[in-house]
């Protein structure tokens, strides 16, 4: 295994396999088809001369936008550690998922930037290293916020190739926080909550001229996790 | 201002002491007093762009800053960083993102300079719910700590003249538990909002108790954030501090402080001028009767 990925907690999902997450989410299906191509990231094993080949979901973004429970959504249990006051991933942790033999899918969570000068730096190098070997780089952002100048910056620096702009996702997280707020427990936004969402989503999209699709989304309620992952899954039988 | 304040009493006190005030120096003195309450009070509201600058200081000044909006930012254009408001002395300070060049961080910091001097408080706004403060560090740490660790301390000789103003608390995890009829936090929110204060006074080093914990738009805690801004103050700015405050955010404790300090400071004028001849006995009656 290459050296960056050594520092990462990594956690098999062990009587949780891959058929059970594809039938959480049909979209993940496409990727049993794709086995067959060659676009998967080959590792080379460190002691015996097995091959395994990976496609990394790799989930970045500012501390606290909710990553980690974005991915604990999609995955349907609650792997990685999340809590609402701290940061509390400091090592990237990775969900594999045996999709066939020597076949992996890895939900790789990364330590959130902006939380500190010191750190953020030492974050975004463990980033720019790891992004060559994604498959699909899912960036996390919260919907209920005007302050992109943070966001903006990091992507401008990440993503300025084009190989890797292609491989992006904007996720647009905590929609159920849009305002105007709404406290019973729906899982669907409101008729005016929609509407600051939908202007979110566009103001987003000319803010940072994605060349996928950004997805408004709630990890909390579910709200829209499906369309996250077909453009998820969209861009990984891409690439 | 407010009718149990009124110079004529003052006077009428004085004279029951068994001191004469001439014409003259009572004109002196008025003068004097009128000087005070014709000062307007600054207080610098820094914080990053849907933090909540607007909608706080709506919430507790009742100025109408600019439309409040939920989508836009109300500051555009990034020159114009600073809003005045009206005679109140207020001022929102919009900081920017990263990744601007030094050219502009030092246009910030002359700006720092010149403005912090001149508060008499700063409020950082937070988003309660928010943990990416980089941002905040590097404007507080790098600008305006130095410049408030100068000037602002030893000018006002106190030593908060700075809080920190963790807004929107009501939008903590978990969010739906707010309960909205006594307008406060449900049980786990409120386990949680307290260690983000914890972590907050932490991250900026300073005392937990300047760490306020406010949702505007729920009109949670600002009772309790007016009485730490007069309490925080000199005793004569306390009740021009409070009268440029909503009625309904002034607690009892409040106004009885912002009463004697405003006394307290009225007897000082009347010292100078009337060179030291009020008897201690004066003194001490003032001192029984309005409580400082």
């Amino acid at each position: 295994m290459h050296k960056s990925r050594q520092s990462t907690v990594r956690y098999s999902m062990r009587g949780f396999p891959f058929r059970d997450l594809a039938q959480r989410h049909s979209a993940f299906n496409r990727l049993t088809a794709a086995a067959k191509s060659e676009d998967w990231h080959a590792w080379e094993g460190v002691e015996s001369s097995t091959i395994t080949y990976e496609k990394l979901l790799l989930f970045i973004g500012q501390t606290g936008y909710g990553k980690s429970s974005t991915v604990n959504a999609i995955v349907g249990a609650d792997v990685l550690q999340t809590s609402a006051v701290d940061a509390c991933t400091r090592h990237a942790q990775s969900i594999d998922f045996q999709v066939s033999r020597s076949h992996w899918l890895s939900f790789t969570d990364m330590p959130g930037i902006g939380e500190s000068l010191a750190r953020d730096k030492a974050y975004l190098r463990t980033y720019q290293e790891l992004l060559r070997y994604a498959s699909v780089i899912v960036y996390v952002t919260r919907a209920d916020k005007r302050d992109f100048a943070v966001d903006e910056a990091a992507t401008r620096s990440l993503f300025a190739t084009a190989d890797v702009a292609r491989k992006v996702v904007y996720a647009l997280g905590q929609c159920d926080k849009m305002e105007p707020l709404s406290r019973s427990s729906t899982t669907v936004p409101s008729r005016a909550q929609r509407r600051s969402i939908d202007e979110k989503v566009a103001q987003i999209a000319a803010r940072f001229e994605p060349e996928n699709a950004v997805v408004p989304y709630s990890a909390v309620t579910g709200w829209n996790l499906h369309r996250l992952v077909d453009a998820m899954v969209r861009v990984a039988v891409k690439t | 201002m407010a009718e149990n304040l009124s110079t004529s009493e003052f006077f009428k006190a004085l004279e029951g002491r068994g001191i004469v005030v001439t014409p003259e120096d009572r004109e002196r003195i008025e003068r004097r007093f009128n000087e005070r309450l014709n000062y307007v009070p600054k207080i610098g509201v820094f914080g990053k762009t849907g933090v909540g600058k607007s909608s706080l200081c709506n919430a507790v000044f009742g100025q109408d800053v600019c439309g409040v909006s939920d989508i836009d930012a109300c500051t555009r254009n990034p020159q114009e960083v600073l809003i005045s408001i009206g005679g109140n002395g207020l001022k929102l300070v919009d900081i920017p993102g990263v990744g601007e060049s030094l050219e502009r961080e030092e246009e910030y910091e002359a700006l720092y300079r010149q403005l912090l001097p001149e508060m008499d408080i700063v409020l950082w706004v937070l988003k309660a719910d928010d943990r990416a403060y980089s941002t905040d560090e590097r404007h507080y740490k790098e600008l305006v700590q130095p410049i408030i660790k100068k000037s602002l301390n030893k000018q006002l000789k106190t030593d908060s003249p700075f809080f920190v103003v963790l807004n929107q608390v009501d939008k903590v995890d978990p969010f739906r538990e707010w309960d909205l009829a006594n307008a406060g936090p449900g049980p786990q929110q409120a386990k949680n909002i307290e260690q983000k204060r914890a972590s907050v006074a932490n991250f900026f080093d300073i005392p937990l108790a300047t760490v306020i914990p406010v949702s505007a738009d729920q009109g949670y805690g600002l009772v309790s954030l007016v009485d730490s801004l007069v309490f925080a103050v000199p005793a004569e700015r306390k009740h021009i501090l409070l009268e440029a405050t909503r009625k309904e955010r002034q607690s009892e404790t409040a106004r009885k402080a912002a009463k004697s300090g405003w006394w307290e400071g009225a007897l000082e004028v009347a010292k100078k001028v009337l060179k030291a001849v009020i008897v201690p006995a004066a003194v001490t009656w003032f001192k029984r009767r309005f409580g400082f």
